[in-house]
């Protein structure tokens, strides 16, 4: 205890290690028994509504603000330059490269991640998940399993939802209240929208419900205490997915640039 | 001479700070009904964990049914567990299945879902803890006592040869934890069952125990029958009765 006060950071990336360590541990035991039978299938199906169908609403007003946003700034800025007629390309690619999958992430992070978190928490502190491996029964497998399924699938159609979202409010607002025609704003998103930006942002977000399914689930099962630990725990989550989630963004930035 | 279901021998177990079990020794012969008293962190449950493998000792031997726990992989563990019935403190009934789905967990969890058993063992067990009728309720909709029984009777399905109930009778009522004594008494009765029962309240220990131990500081202190704790003057063991008497 002594040395932690005196070294704060050692400390930090001592619990930073096990912490990952136990992640991975824990993510390779999910991973392995997706052979097991049986195949955890009702909860798979109850997590694909929960972390998908439960979060179309949120996801639509993240798309739909964030769309209209962009129309309005980008319009100001490249008004500056002469360029306001590039508006819908401007959209497009910061909606389909950047900012719908990050966004779709962070608040997939902060609604699914957090329940992750706090259900998997409680069960550990009220001895549900002791009880599942006193009856044989792989938390890994019965828990971690078709919350990481389900988000690997539904985070990508979130995005694709956001994306489309985000792209109706630019139309909003160009059409709406910048005087732009709808065809023009259709043509223009028609020929800036390449396969490679729909793509890597895709894989991007592919990798984010990678980590925010992994680190949630993690967290969650590390709870100890009572329920003050719940809480602790669905915080925890939400902060270290959301950060994992913008340095995985920077890290499958680079990536993409360099096989592009 | 009787088969003995479990053999810990020398145990150590901590959790970073002074161990919670320490040198502990106990052997537990097949149909005994043991209670295990001692104050809050003596080491009871830790034990039960110990047993079941979900602790594992920094040293000593913890032998179940003539299997090291303590030396298997969680895989490994299984046909062991399955042998196992396990009551937690409260109940740790998963929150969102039904009475039966919890009941019949270890059924549905087998390889190939057979739904016949299921249907029979998780009506047979809810029968014997008479709460037949409560079966297509959420555990949220239950009584403390009514999610204890059921927790007994998911315990109970696969008749397990080895029943571990963590403070059974904590936080409820007289009359409901008569009932749920009742239910332990009739297991060993009716199926022959080792028990092991983890409490802090010895009226309760007098009422179901063949045999009692007093776990002080991680040490076994006292092991005898009911009635020689009952009689026993250690002056520890006199102020733990009186304690309890209040």
């Amino acid at each position: 205890m002594k040395r932690d006060v005196v070294d704060p950071f050692g400390a930090f990336f001592r619990n930073l290690l096990q912490e990952t360590g136990f992640a991975m541990v824990m993510l390779g035991g999910a991973l392995r028994s997706i052979p097991t039978r049986p195949f955890p299938l009702r909860p798979f199906i109850k997590q694909l509504e929960q972390a998908g169908v439960r979060s179309f609403s949120i996801i639509f007003l993240t798309g739909l603000f964030t769309g209209m946003v962009l129309a309005y700034q980008g319009a100001i800025t490249l008004e500056r330059f002469g360029g306001k007629s590039l508006i819908g390309n401007a959209i497009t690619a910061s909606l389909l490269k950047e900012l719908g999958p990050v966004l779709a992430a962070l608040m997939v992070a902060g609604r699914v991640g957090a329940g992750y978190a706090s259900e998997l928490g409680t069960m550990v502190v009220t001895e549900q998940v002791a009880a599942l491996r006193a009856f044989g029964t792989d938390p890994r497998q019965f828990l971690v399993l078709p919350r990481l399924l389900a988000l690997l699938i539904m985070l990508p159609l979130l995005t694709v939802y956001a994306n489309a979202v985000g792209l109706f409010g630019g139309y909003l607002v160009c059409v709406y209240s910048l005087d732009f025609s709808t065809l023009y704003y259709l043509r223009s998103i028609e020929e800036s929208m390449t396969s490679q930006d729909v793509i890597g942002g895709l894989v991007k977000s592919f990798v984010f419900a990678g980590i925010i399914a992994t680190i949630s689930c993690s967290v969650g099962l590390n709870a100890r205490g009572g329920s003050e630990a719940v809480g602790r725990v669905t915080t925890r989550a939400v902060v270290i997915s959301s950060i994992m989630v913008l340095f995985a963004d920077f890290l499958v930035t680079r990536l993409l640039y360099v096989f592009q | 001479m009787t088969a003995v279901d479990i053999d810990l021998r020398n145990v150590e177990i901590g959790f970073g700070g002074p161990p919670v079990l320490h040198e502990f020794n106990l052997s537990v012969p097949s149909s005994q009904t043991l209670v295990v008293l001692g104050e809050s962190g003596s080491g009871k449950s830790t034990m039960l964990g110990a047993i079941l493998g979900l602790i594992r000792p920094q040293r000593g031997e913890v032998e179940v049914f003539g299997e090291r726990v303590d030396a298997l992989s969680e895989r490994q563990l299984h046909p062991v567990r399955a042998r196992i019935g396990m009551v937690f403190q409260y109940g740790a009934l998963f929150d969102s299945e039904t009475v039966a789905e919890n009941v019949g967990f270890r059924i549905r969890q087998q390889p190939r879902f057979d739904a016949a058993r299921f249907e029979r063992e998780v009506q047979e067990k809810l029968e014997f803890v008479g709460l037949a009728e409560f079966r297509d309720r959420l555990p949220g909709e239950l009584s403390g006592g009514q999610k204890k029984r059921v927790a007994i009777a998911r315990a109970l399905v696969g008749d397990p040869a080895l029943m571990l109930y963590d403070e059974p009778t904590t936080g409820l009522d007289p009359i409901t934890a008569r009932k749920v004594l009742e239910v332990i008494r009739r297991i060993r009765e009716e199926f022959g069952t080792t028990s092991i029962v983890v409490t802090h309240e010895l009226h309760y220990a007098y009422y179901i125990a063949d045999r009692v131990i007093l776990i002080r500081n991680g040490r076994v202190v006292f092991d005898g029958t009911p009635e020689a704790f009952r009689a026993a003057d250690d002056p520890y063991i006199v102020e733990f009765r009186s304690m309890e008497a209040e």
